[in-house]
């Protein structure tokens, strides 16, 4: 089971321009800021959005080919959608709304409702199954849209964030369930999200989309690792700086210079990745092991449960992660000149 | 507390209350229209022949008008939801140009007079008519002046109502279910059938109830198209009309029972619109 597409469309301000090929029973995550094309992108894929150009082969079977004028409808591409808002049908129940799917492929009312609480037991929903859509929690409801649209043994499944209109406590089970079940599914699965965490749990690939493009794509630890745009490296919480590498040297635009522990393959234009945790701060200028020194002042503070992020201005703009209790002994506040540093252990250089 | 030196003489709460009282310009005039409109509805019940009621509703005529009015607003109804709904969907759904253009076309009956239908109608179907000249010189049938003309009128002035209610209806519905059901695999018209129409379901059942009492207090397109044969074209309203010259105890009891016909419509809808609001905030 595998996905080729080369996606191009224009939608209003939207330019989207993309190719992907994903292999056999393979997560695929797209991630992206907003208004960037991921939802056009899972639209189009589904058919519910018709390509100005490129095309859709799934298994072997081309879906669309706007070359060849080749455009097979929604309903005969053998799909299943979550929605981020669920769809569930409302005026029908649980059950029905899981046998939804079969009885379109021509199964009997009694078959259908049958292979509906099959697919409710195998993944532990089967308590709901006579009730309707408005009594179900979202997370719930959630469920039941992922039993429905995996009813129907699609070859693509497509899931439009599934974890958007459920609330934090609810997440996390849901999370782990739809990686289960995405493990399970023997067809391609892609997730369309904008929560890193769920980007990471879910996928065995990510594709970062921006501004309607492929920005970058590799396994979650390497993109969570070598972000290639401030975007991913907002995304994945790191702090990413520009620069030119000559060895295990980084020359910043401020013209501060880090060193990493282990130098980039060639001299050029690279990165330098640091995790907020990383950094240290100090009131005065410190003296010992960390290769990495520089000054700078305190422009925002966020609470981010039991840390506290500290942006900080200077010759490197970064972002540092420390405990509420620093912040309380150094006195921290919007400002505040502070001295940060890093171990050369904690830079990861990459050739841009 | 000392008040300021410009604050008003009453107390805040006396100066709350007359801010939510309506003003009198627009209270008296609408105290008029109220009365206006219910008085005639009250004269009704003060002049109705309480003891005659009986012998008029069982008066063979009557029950005669009363059947042939049962009969053909419900066949109008029925004919308006086979044809109607179909075309709330083209008016609700489908992007095309001139949609403004056909809605517009399609509610004219709601606001032609009539009688003025009942002519249209007649100069179509008609013996000498567009479509009725060559169906009369091929067959030797015409429409005009027999009971299917009745439900032909009846639908003619009704159906409009039907297909605004059921467009709006349709308009409320995500089209996103739709998306999601051919994502499941259902083309259109199973879709349609499956998700769209039963969500859709209180809006056609609100807009045949407007149809079905359009339809049996239709008058000026009936007696146009259709004349006022007893027993065949006569329907309530027409015989209303008749009894009118020749007993007016026979007018008032039939006009008491058309009117209970139309209170009762009224708590059907409203009952309707009251479960429709209730399960919108839910």
């Amino acid at each position: 089971m595998s996905l080729t597409a080369e996606v191009r469309l224009h939608r209003g301000e939207l330019s989207l321009d993309v190719a992907l090929e994903s292999a056999d029973g393979e997560t695929l995550a797209v991630v992206g800021p907003n208004g960037t094309g991921k939802t056009s992108l899972l639209l189009a894929l589904a058919g519910l959005i018709a390509l100005d150009a490129g095309r859709v082969v799934v298994d072997g079977r081309t879906w669309e080919d706007a070359g060849a004028g080749i455009r097979v409808p929604t309903e005969q591409r053998e799909l299943g959608v979550v929605f981020a808002e669920g769809l569930l049908f409302p005026h029908l129940s649980v059950r029905d709304n899981v046998a939804f799917p079969l009885r379109c492929r021509g199964l009997g009312r009694s078959e259908a409702r049958r292979a509906a609480d099959d697919e409710l037991e195998r993944l532990g929903a089967l308590g709901l199954a006579g009730a309707r859509p408005r009594q179900l929690s979202a997370g719930q409801a959630q469920r039941v849209a992922l039993a429905r649209a995996l009813a129907g043994r699609p070859r693509l499944l497509l899931a439009d964030e599934p974890l958007a209109a459920v609330d934090a406590a609810a997440s996390a089970p849901l999370r782990a369930h739809l990686r289960e079940q995405l493990a399970a599914h023997t067809g391609t699965a892609l997730v369309v999200t904008h929560d890193p965490v769920e980007a990471l749990v879910l996928a065995d690939r990510l594709l970062v989309l921006d501004g309607g493009r492929v920005v970058q794509e590799g396994s979650p630890l390497e993109v969570a690792r070598r972000p290639r745009t401030p975007f991913v490296a907002g995304l994945m919480g790191v702090n990413l700086i520009r620069g030119w590498a000559v060895g295990r040297r980084l020359k910043a635009g401020s013209g501060t210079e880090l060193v990493a522990a282990e130098a980039v393959g060639a001299d050029g234009p690279a990165y330098a990745s640091i995790r907020p945790s990383s950094v240290a701060l100090y009131p005065d200028r410190p003296f010992g092991s960390p290769r990495n020194v520089w000054a700078g002042t305190v422009s925002a503070l966020d609470v981010l449960g039991d840390r506290v992020r500290v942006r900080l201005e200077g010759d490197v703009t970064v972002v540092a992660e420390v405990t509420p209790e620093a912040v309380a002994e150094l006195v921290l506040e919007p400002g505040v000149s502070v001295w940060a540093t890093v171990k050369a252990t904690d830079v990861t250089l990459y050739p841009q | 507390m000392t008040a300021p030196a410009t604050a008003s003489v009453l107390a805040p709460r006396t100066r709350a209350r007359l801010a939510r009282m309506p003003p009198v310009l627009l209270l008296a005039p609408a105290l008029i229209a109220v009365t206006f409109l219910l008085l005639p509805l009250l004269g009704l019940l003060v002049r109705t022949p309480w003891r005659d009621v009986g012998a008029i509703m069982t008066d063979p005529a009557v029950l005669e008008a009363l059947r042939l009015s049962l009969v053909t607003a419900t066949l109008a109804t029925g004919l308006s939801l086979v044809l109607g709904v179909p075309l709330a969907w083209v008016l609700a759904r489908p992007r095309f140009r001139g949609r403004a253009l056909l809605r517009a076309l399609v509610t004219v009956p709601l606001v032609l007079p009539p009688v003025v239908g009942g002519v249209a109608l007649l100069l179509v179907f008609g013996r000498r008519g567009v479509v009725g000249g060559p169906v009369f010189d091929a067959t030797g049938w015409s429409l005009p002046f027999t009971p299917a003309a009745v439900v032909a009128a009846e639908t003619f002035v009704a159906m409009p109502f039907l297909v605004l209610t059921v467009e709006a209806a349709l308009r409320g519905v995500d089209p996103r279910y739709e998306a999601a059901a051919a994502t499941l695999g259902a083309d259109r018209w199973t879709a349609f059938r499956r998700v769209t129409l039963p969500l859709v379901g209180p809006g056609v059942a609100a807009g045949a109830v407007l149809c079905w009492a359009r339809a049996l207090g239709e008058f000026g397109a009936t007696i146009t198209f259709a004349g006022s044969f007893p027993g065949r074209t006569r329907t309530m309203p027409l015989q209303v009309y008749q009894a009118l010259d020749t007993s007016p105890a026979t007018a008032t009891v039939l006009s008491l029972l058309l009117l209970a016909v139309s209170v009762l419509v009224l708590l059907a809808l409203r009952e309707r619109w009251l479960r429709g609001e209730l399960r919108d905030t839910r």
